[in-house]
């Protein structure tokens, strides 16, 4: 290339910069420029509110559920949606440099209280009146979520429906002429049958009896004993325990440490960071699986393992039953999604009014009918007083996206049957799976704790534990260790002070 | 300007003699050097060393109203160096950083070079522009895809060498669960991954070499081994060199989103860096200090890296100054 | 003696093809499972037990939906935008910096070095970045992505030490005959520089085809998201949510493979046009010959 032609094109794409940079400087600031004059003053200019969601999947452009509530409250939206690995970048980044988006969600417990300790979430306190349609949706007791250091500093959303069970393969069950296990006896020898009796009839040892991910899949063994995984706290005949100390979690690693024995349990099931173990289970190799129901009920998933197998039939199971009980997994009560403003909006009341009109306006029957299904006769149709998705296969792929606008949750079972006629039994069986409440997310982590390492520490343990790695009869060093070392007793100190003082016991 | 030009070296060598007198002449004679170094320098300026103000994070207790300077400090100033070195893991972690970036250099330096000769000796010149086409392939595929590659292949239940090894009568390799082959896999997969883009930059080296050499060399009935070894190594051996050191200052990297992606509680014991403890510590914590105090210890050992290896290297005659 | 070096030359070029097929073909593999993956269902390829060469019950529906998605399309444009007007900018202001590094009796060169290096390795971290790149006014715009990383020190600092390579009598020829610096740059250093131009400029660009965190941190509109933040959400969105959206698309297999092809063909494509200046000799060759 000749110099004249460099520096025609270098001038050219100078002056594109500075064109584009020209009608794009004005949209960066706009986030913030809710000044009292410019959104309240002028009553013809909608206000604007940014939101920030987390999600899966982009918006598709003009969505329409953007109009429709634009619209209907008078506002102007901006709609951002991320990953939530990036999620928590963008709200330090925005609220750093106080450009933080009117709306946004946090849904880990320790970020909500580091912020709310900065001072740099909105004080809903002054407004809880206003708020009243909004707490009558999402329930007055689940408000605690949504609170630190005794103010209002979120807004917490409903619960959401618990998807996971166990599934097991039946038509190998059938053909090993066995019975759905109901206690840990016959649970293991299921299990055994799976790995040892070849229940594909392939000639070949070559399945597992149970699979799933490593921090879920051994939910419904520890709740047999009537514990959980290490670490949560939770009360038991009347008093406060922490799994770690409580005398049947030793019962059940000597369980499950059986299971891990016989070889009986999928060997790589530490390594099942994403679906992995849906592939194998797919595949044939795995026949009991802890697992959450879109993943596997789902007309699509049904499709592909039968396109594997036509044979393999997956269903439910009722959990075994043990000598404490019965629990698939632990519910932390304080755990919820909040939604929150920046303290910043506070200075513009014109805005902080629209913000709580929105808020009310999702959780009132109208507006939450619209974020739950979309419009009428567009997305769904009333049949005999109940809601059905339209038959137009388009309108139902638009109608998706819509729960990306329920910022106050949802009624979540009417919500599934409307969307998903099919599975209502798989997913009322996985909502009813009794759950232990534990209150981890109630407590604030005491200076100088590491909470990371911690928890590798007794996820390390806990495994070796149960591969023998580790004999259990050192299960008091490996608690002594975990006190000392790993600063677990001054957490313990302070999970106890401040769960008394929350007076969880009663 | 051609004649001052020309007496530059001669200028500077006798500028030690009298610095104070020659050494604005010597900036003025160079000033159209200094007019094109203008920009780039502005952009460092603004976009590189604006922003370091941030690294004193690293001695306070920040928070996210009150900002950088206004936030306090920390107590005592090196508390987040001490949470980081007081942590049980600190050892392990040092040690797994230091070893798996030590073999990703140590076994990794070599192959891309190896590659970058074999095409360019190559008498089949097609094929060999075939074949590099073919080997930059896997540079563009992310972690996340190569590891979904590595589990069909390596799975111990369902892989597809685990499933020859069952064949083959033997027992089932954990590949990507066990702590004896976990880092092996770290490694060889990291090189695998680039050979053919890390030779992009010696294919680029190898033809700046002056022909007449390799010609001289033919007369002279040289092997091609032997003038590989004489005229292709050594006109190379700037660019070597260059990379070494700047790979040295990332030392303390070890490569975060290939290990984040393949890692799991079974092989923390050999594959926990400190970039994946900082995640998962700041992650729980929304701990900006920390990380920021962990990324200056990793950057004064790798500036301290790359200070000497380019001293040692400028007594070869290389260096990047 | 003629023979004996003639086997030699036999055994050296068959070592040579086989070692390089051997690489080829360990590296066409990965690429060769995503195109296979990408038209075959994956029920299918589960039936074949997780891993596949050959495609069966050939689909195009991954590819169908990559082109009628919303946001790939138009993602692929601000990719391809950023691409090329990033790659301009980045090569001549490292140009613009390599070579008066270059030389070697440029005064405080040492220094300037230093503060190109240092920068490699001390960064002001994530909020401070933010901060500087708001009060440059470029927020949210498609300058984001490109200004705050005009300059990679890595690429500099090797062409500049390519250019250091150039005979030095060249340049004082061109002076002997009165020519002005800048044009000895742009008409003598930049055409013997095609090379390291083609090689880093292939860095940048593909730094460029491969902008994720910058598109992240500093765009909030989606319509100018580069394609790694599309295909990101589509490789790894649906797994990084704890509950699954019982209501979210669960994107296929094929869909997220297809989405991975039509990413990655562009900067596969590209290399074998710039392939040939990187053979032995070429460059010197062409202005010498």
């Amino acid at each position: 290339m000749n110099k004249k032609g460099i520096m025609t094109t270098m001038l050219a794409s100078a002056m594109l910069a500075g064109a584009l940079s020209a009608c794009s400087g004005g949209n960066a600031n706009s986030n913030n420029q809710g000044t009292p004059e410019t959104s309240g003053g002028n009553a013809a200019e909608p206000v604007e509110i940014s939101i920030m969601l987390q999600a899966a999947e982009p918006l598709p452009d003009n969505y329409f559920m953007i109009d429709e509530l634009e619209e209907r409250l008078g506002v102007k939206l901006d709609i951002q949606t991320y990953l939530p690995d990036d999620y928590t970048s963008k709200i330090n980044t925005g609220l750093a440099s106080d450009s933080a988006t009117d709306i946004f969600f946090l849904s880990d417990r320790n970020m909500f209280n580091k912020l709310a300790k900065q001072g740099v979430l909105f004080d809903f306190d002054p407004y809880m009146d206003q708020l009243q349609p909004t707490v009558d949706f999402v329930g007055e007791d689940n408000l605690v979520k949504g609170q630190a250091a005794g103010k209002q500093y979120g807004i917490p959303q409903t619960a959401r429906a618990y998807q996971y069970s166990l599934w097991a393969r039946q038509d190998w069950l059938d053909a090993l002429e066995l019975a759905a296990p109901t206690d840990l006896e016959q649970f293991q020898e299921v299990l055994g049958a799976f790995r040892n009796d070849d229940p594909d009839g392939n000639g070949k040892k070559d399945t597992y009896g149970y699979s799933g991910r490593p921090n879920e899949a051994l939910g419904p063994l520890f709740g047999a004993f009537g514990t959980t995984y290490p670490g949560y706290f939770y009360v038991k005949d009347g008093a406060l325990v922490n799994s770690l100390y409580d005398p049947a979690m030793k019962d059940a690693l000597a369980y499950i440490k059986g299971l891990f024995d016989a070889d009986l349990i999928d060997p790589e099931m530490l390594g099942n960071t994403k679906l992995q173990h849906k592939d194998k289970a797919f595949q044939g190799q795995i026949g009991m699986l802890y697992f959450n129901w879109p993943n596997i009920a789902r007309e699509d998933k049904i499709q592909e393992y039968k396109t594997v197998n036509p044979d393999a039939e997956w269903v439910q199971l009722d959990l075994p039953q043990g000598p404490g009980g019965q629990y698939a997994y632990y519910d932390d009560l304080g755990a919820a999604t909040v939604a929150a403003f920046p303290k910043s909006v506070e200075k513009d009341p014109a805005k902080v009014e629209k913000l709580i009109e929105l808020l009310n306006y999702v959780s009132s029957p109208e507006g939450s009918q619209l974020v739950m299904y979309g419009l009428e006769d567009v997305h769904y149709e009333i049949k005999d007083g109940e809601i059905v998705p339209v038959s137009d296969e388009a309108a139902v792929q638009e109608a998706a996206f819509t729960y990306l606008f329920q910022f106050t949750g949802r009624d979540e079972m009417v919500y599934l049957k409307s969307k998903f006629p099919n599975q209502e039994a798989a997913y009322t069986f996985a909502n009813e799976m009794p759950l232990l409440p534990v209150y981890n997310s109630f407590v604030d982590n005491p200076e100088g704790y590491n909470a990371a390492d911690a928890s590798r520490y007794m996820e390390e343990e806990l495994y070796k534990f149960l591969y023998g790695k580790r004999s259990l009869d050192e299960y008091d060093d490996f608690l002594n260790t975990l006190e000392t070392t790993f600063g677990y007793k001054a957490y313990m100190d302070a999970a106890e002070q401040q769960l008394t003082e929350l007076g969880i016991l009663e | 300007m051609s004649m001052p030009a020309t007496s530059d070296a001669r200028g500077v060598t006798s500028a030690r003699a009298a610095p104070r007198r020659r050494l604005p002449g010597a900036i003025w004679r160079h000033r159209v050097f200094y007019l094109m170094l203008l920009p780039g320098v502005l952009w460092f300026v603004v976009y590189k060393y604006f922003p370091m103000y941030g690294v004193i994070i690293a001695f306070k207790e920040y928070n996210l109203v009150d900002g950088v300077f206004a936030s306090g400090w920390a107590d005592p100033w090196y508390k987040y160096f001490k949470q980081f070195v007081e942590s049980p893991y600190f050892g392990q972690l040092l040690a797994n950083t230091f070893l798996i970036s030590f073999y990703k250099l140590l076994f990794g330096m070599a192959p891309p070079i190896v590659f970058a000769l074999l095409i360019s000796e190559c008498r089949y010149s097609r094929y060999a522009r075939f074949i590099q086409t073919l080997s930059y392939m896997p540079h563009f595929l992310s972690w996340v895809v190569i590891f979904g590659i590595l589990t069909a292949f390596l799975s111990q239940s369902s892989g597809l060498v685990n499933r020859y090894i069952g064949e083959f009568g033997g027992d089932p390799v954990p590949f990507l669960t066990s702590t004896d082959w976990f880092r092996s896999i770290l490694v060889g997969s990291d090189i695998w991954k680039d050979i053919g883009w890390g030779s992009i930059i010696y294919l680029a080296a190898i033809a700046g070499i002056d022909p007449t050499l390799y010609e001289a060399g033919r007369v002279d009935g040289a092997s091609r081994l032997r003038m590989i070894w004489h005229i292709t190594l050594p006109g190379i051996r700037n660019v070597i060199v260059l990379l070494m050191i700047l790979q040295l200052g990332h030392f303390l990297d070890a490569g975060f989103e290939q290990i984040y992606v393949m890692y799991n509680v079974q092989v923390y014991p050999v594959a926990d860096i400190i970039d994946t403890w900082v995640y998962r510590v700041g992650l729980q914590d929304l701990n900006f200090s920390l990380g920021s105090a962990v990324g200056l210890f990793k950057s004064a050992i790798g500036l301290v890296l790359v200070l000497g290896s380019n001293a040692l290297a400028r007594r070869w005659g290389g260096g990047i100054w | 003696m003629v023979k004996s070096s003639l086997t030699e030359d036999r055994v050296f070029n068959t070592i040579t093809v086989v070692l390089l097929a051997i690489v080829g073909i360990t590296a066409v593999f990965p690429l060769l499972f995503v195109l296979s993956m990408s038209v075959t269902p994956y029920a299918e390829v589960l039936k074949n037990g997780g891993f596949i060469v050959i495609p069966r019950s050939v689909t195009l529906e991954g590819y169908r939906q990559v082109l009628s998605d919303d946001h790939i399309p138009r993602a692929f444009l601000v990719t391809v935008f950023i691409t090329v007007v990033g790659t301009a900018i980045n090569l001549l202001l490292s140009f613009l910096m390599a070579y008066p590094l270059s030389k070697k009796t440029l005064p405080g060169r040492s220094l300037l070095l230093m503060m190109v290096l240092f920068t490699m390795l001390f960064s002001g971290g994530m909020i401070p970045t933010y901060l500087i790149v708001k009060a440059t006014g470029i927020l949210n715009s498609v300058w984001a992505l490109i200004v705050p990383s005009a300059i990679s020190a890595f690429n500099l600092l090797i062409m500049k030490s390519f250019v250091e390579n150039l005979p030095e009598e060249l340049f004082e020829s061109a002076r002997v005959d009165g020519a002005k610096e800048w044009r000895i740059l742009f008409q003598l250093v930049v055409p013997l520089s095609v090379p390291v131009m083609l090689t880093v400029g292939l860095f940048y660009a593909v730094q460029h085809w491969n902008t994720l965190l910058s598109a992240i941190m500093y765009v909030n509109d989606r319509s100018l998201y580069p394609l790694q933040v599309v295909l990101r959400e589509i490789l790894v969105g649906a797994e990084s949510l704890d509950l699954v959206e019982a209501g979210a698309k669960i994107p296929s297999e094929t869909f997220k493979m297809a989405a991975v092809i039509i990413s990655t063909l562009p900067m596969i494509i590209v290399y074998p046009f710039i392939q040939k200046y990187f053979r032995k000799g070429a460059m010197l060759g062409s202005v010498k010959g």
